[in-house]
């Protein structure tokens, strides 16, 4: 517990201060602009955008600013911001199999209609400093591009061709009713996997994959295969009621991960892999591929494995997974305590006071 | 589909001052307030009940509109967003007028728990003023004060056996053009 | 383009997808240039908020709520007219979904100038995602190459 405590007006004002001037650090160095964490921190933005569950650009980059490129922090701005604007609409499913490919692979067929398009990944990268970049003027702004002759062809989902042979669950039924949402209703346990998929969706990239990592050393091991990877940008539709037909409304970048995963099967059903889903804002791949993974272990229950493992353990991963509540929880213990801890202090003395008497006594 | 009629010219400040207003009569029951409306109201609702849906609806607050009130209906999709209840008792805001007025009881009354999740009504009526038969007591008036409350005495008979499941309750506001008094379930109302 | 056209869903789904997509600063260049502009006034004010986005589990399942996105809407009515205009776009730029609104009700009307404009606007963003998809094609692993017969 703790309680209010008065004063120290000054000194907070001070450490405002101190803050914006350790944001802004050495002022003979250029400010660095929006522009520049949008178009050139983008995977900051990214994972910004992603678990303050707010796709805005330019917000995100914001958020990074003030918060000095803490990104928790930035997403905890983020995330508050939003609560300050009305829900005008919900959209329909974004159709991923339409996206504008950016980046498409599969680590599972090397064959695939519309092909497998690398992109602008850091696979194959060295991974060395390059040096050049700390040179100013060292990255040239539009550096030649090598164009293709052709733009990337149609590429229809991994899933739908393997689904055509059997050899893949389906997709189950669309559930009735209403789509659950958690910043509407609290998380409830058990959650279903439309509930989870929203609060994987926003949480911490870092704790999904240590949990994805764990999967696959063993706790929960379910044989995954990047059945595909997909980045790029969907159409995003809504239907007004005042309209009646669907319009679009602009276009999002996501990142999406199908994974394939160990096959289960039974005297009543045929051998069949199973599937694991992430779905991310921007470009996202790890966090995609971890959701995917974490995705598939909390289906144990449904598809009647055994749950042996922390990333099957639906409430421990739910619970935990979001860094606004996570961070909120552990830094409040810096808020002050002194009335609890003065209590814990006055039990010990009065137990050391109690043991010291009773030796006395018995002395 | 005809046109919806405009909302609010000035959206925040105008939403504001019905949300002041509003929270002025709640406090005061039996005080009579002036809600000025938006520029343009549909039919089916008064200047009153337009600008309190204005300020109070949302997406997330199902509406029932009664008898007449229906008609607004596209007006407050197209300015709210606010989904249509299927019934009375999934609403949160409800509006009605005086002369096809739902029982009480036919609305969601709360819960023990979470009593605020009760439905809102908005009903308007002919000729509501200060001062008249009604007698009312509570909380939020010093003693007592009158009020004349033009809505049929079967109604205030069905409104005051709910009296018994406070917390749980139905909270009310009558309207009459560009003027509302509010009732909230805790309000005792006497020879209407 | 013909009255009739201009009043069916498919046409209008089509032009307020490319006033959605235009860059708002395009959008505002091209109301400018039109050689006239019909006063309207704000059926609803522009207004800055959220729009839930969904996605499939599985791309092809059942519908779950990823995250919200910003995005602004407005509606204007052309004066002296029932020609509504509607405005919803991505994030908040109250500009642009009032000159998506003003463009949908004056397209509704059959102005040849502003579906002169929107076609432009259109092939501008095509000609630019050609373009970036061809850089992304050169990337492109062809095993089909390796492994043809």
């Amino acid at each position: 517990m703790y309680v209010a405590v008065k004063g120290g007006e000054v000194a907070i004002d001070a450490a405002h201060r101190l803050l914006a001037r350790a944001r802004r650090g050495d002022g003979t160095v250029a400010e660095v602009s929006l522009a520049q964490i949008e178009g050139q921190l983008s995977l900051a933005a990214d994972r910004v955008m992603g678990e303050a569950s707010l796709y805005d650009r330019t917000l995100a980059a914001l958020a990074i600013k003030q918060a000095r490129g803490d990104l928790v922090e930035a997403i905890f701005l983020l995330r508050a911001y939003r609560t300050t604007l009305p829900r005008l609409a919900a959209s329909e499913p974004v159709d991923t199999g339409t996206m504008r490919i950016r980046r498409r692979i599969s680590a599972a067929f090397k064959d695939l209609p519309g092909g497998q398009v690398l992109g602008p990944t850091f696979d194959y990268t060295h991974r060395l400093l390059d040096f050049a970049l700390a040179a100013e003027g060292g990255a040239p702004a539009g550096e030649a591009t090598p164009e293709a002759p052709d733009p990337v062809a149609p590429c229809p989902r991994v899933a739908g061709f393997l689904n055509k042979e059997g050899l893949i669950e389906p997709a189950a039924a669309p559930e009735p009713g209403a789509v659950p949402d958690i910043t509407r209703a609290p998380l409830d346990y058990p959650a279903d996997r439309r509930t989870r998929l929203q609060a994987l969706a926003r949480g911490d990239e870092g704790y999904l994959l240590a949990l994805a990592y764990s999967t696959q050393r063993g706790y929960a091991n379910n044989h995954p295969f990047a059945g595909e990877i997909r980045t790029g940008k969907v159409d995003v539709e809504i239907v007004p009621e005042e309209l009646g037909f669907p319009v679009c409304i602009g276009e999002i970048d996501l990142t999406e991960c199908e994974m394939i995963n160990q096959f289960v099967g039974g005297p009543d059903r045929p051998a069949q892999f199973t599937r694991g889903y992430g779905l991310a804002f921007g470009e996202q791949e790890r966090k995609s591929m971890a959701m995917a993974l974490v995705d598939r272990a909390l289906r144990a229950d449904e598809l009647g494995e055994p749950r042996t493992a922390p990333a099957q353990d639906e409430e421990f991963v739910l619970a935990h997974c979001d860094n606004v509540e996570a961070s909120g929880f552990v830094q409040h213990l810096k808020l002050p305590h002194y009335v609890d801890f003065q209590s814990e202090l006055d039990v010990i003395r009065r137990i050391r006071a109690a043991a010291a008497s009773k030796r006395e006594a018995a002395e | 589909m005809p046109l919806p009629e405009p909302g609010f010219a000035d959206p925040v400040a105008e939403s504001q001052r019905a949300f002041r207003a509003l929270l002025d009569a709640i406090a005061h029951p039996g005080r009579i307030v002036d809600i000025p409306g938006p520029a343009g109201r549909p039919e089916g609702l008064s200047i009153a009940q337009s600008a309190i849906a204005l300020a109070l609806l949302d997406g997330d607050t199902p509406v029932w509109l009664a008898g007449p009130c229906a008609s607004a209906r596209p007006w407050i999709a197209f300015h709210t967003g606010a989904p249509a209840a299927p019934r009375p008792d999934g609403a949160r805001f409800a509006f009605a007028e005086a002369g096809e007025l739902p029982a009480p009881g036919a609305f969601d009354l709360g819960t023990d728990a979470y009593p605020d999740r009760s439905t809102t009504l908005i009903i308007e009526t002919p000729g509501l003023a200060a001062g008249g038969n009604a007698l009312l007591s509570g909380p939020g008036i010093a003693g007592t004060t009158r009020a004349t409350l033009p809505l049929p005495r079967a109604f205030f008979a069905a409104r005051a056996e709910l009296a018994e499941l406070f917390p749980r309750g139905l909270d009310l506001v009558l309207t009459d053009g560009a003027r509302a008094l509010a009732l909230p379930r805790g309000t005792r109302v006497e020879g209407a | 383009m013909s009255r009739q056209d201009d009043d069916s869903p498919k046409a209008r789904q089509a032009w307020i997808r490319v006033l959605a997509k235009a860059a708002p600063a395009e959008l505002a260049a091209e109301w400018a240039a039109l050689p006239s502009r019909p006063a309207y006034s704000f059926l609803r004010r522009p207004e800055t908020g959220l729009a839930m986005i969904r996605g499939r589990i599985g791309g092809d399942g059942s519908a779950f709520n990823l995250g919200e996105a910003s995005a602004t809407r407005a509606a204007i009515r052309l004066d002296g007219t029932e020609t509504m205009g509607f405005g919803f776009v991505l994030g908040r730029d109250a500009r642009h979904a009032e000159l998506a609104a003003a463009f949908d009700a004056l397209l509704q009307t059959g102005a040849a100038a502003a579906h002169a404009a929107v076609a432009r606007l259109d092939n501008a963003r095509r000609a630019r995602e050609a373009a970036e998809s061809r850089r992304i094609a050169a990337s492109k692993v062809d095993f089909f190459a390796m492994t043809r017969e």
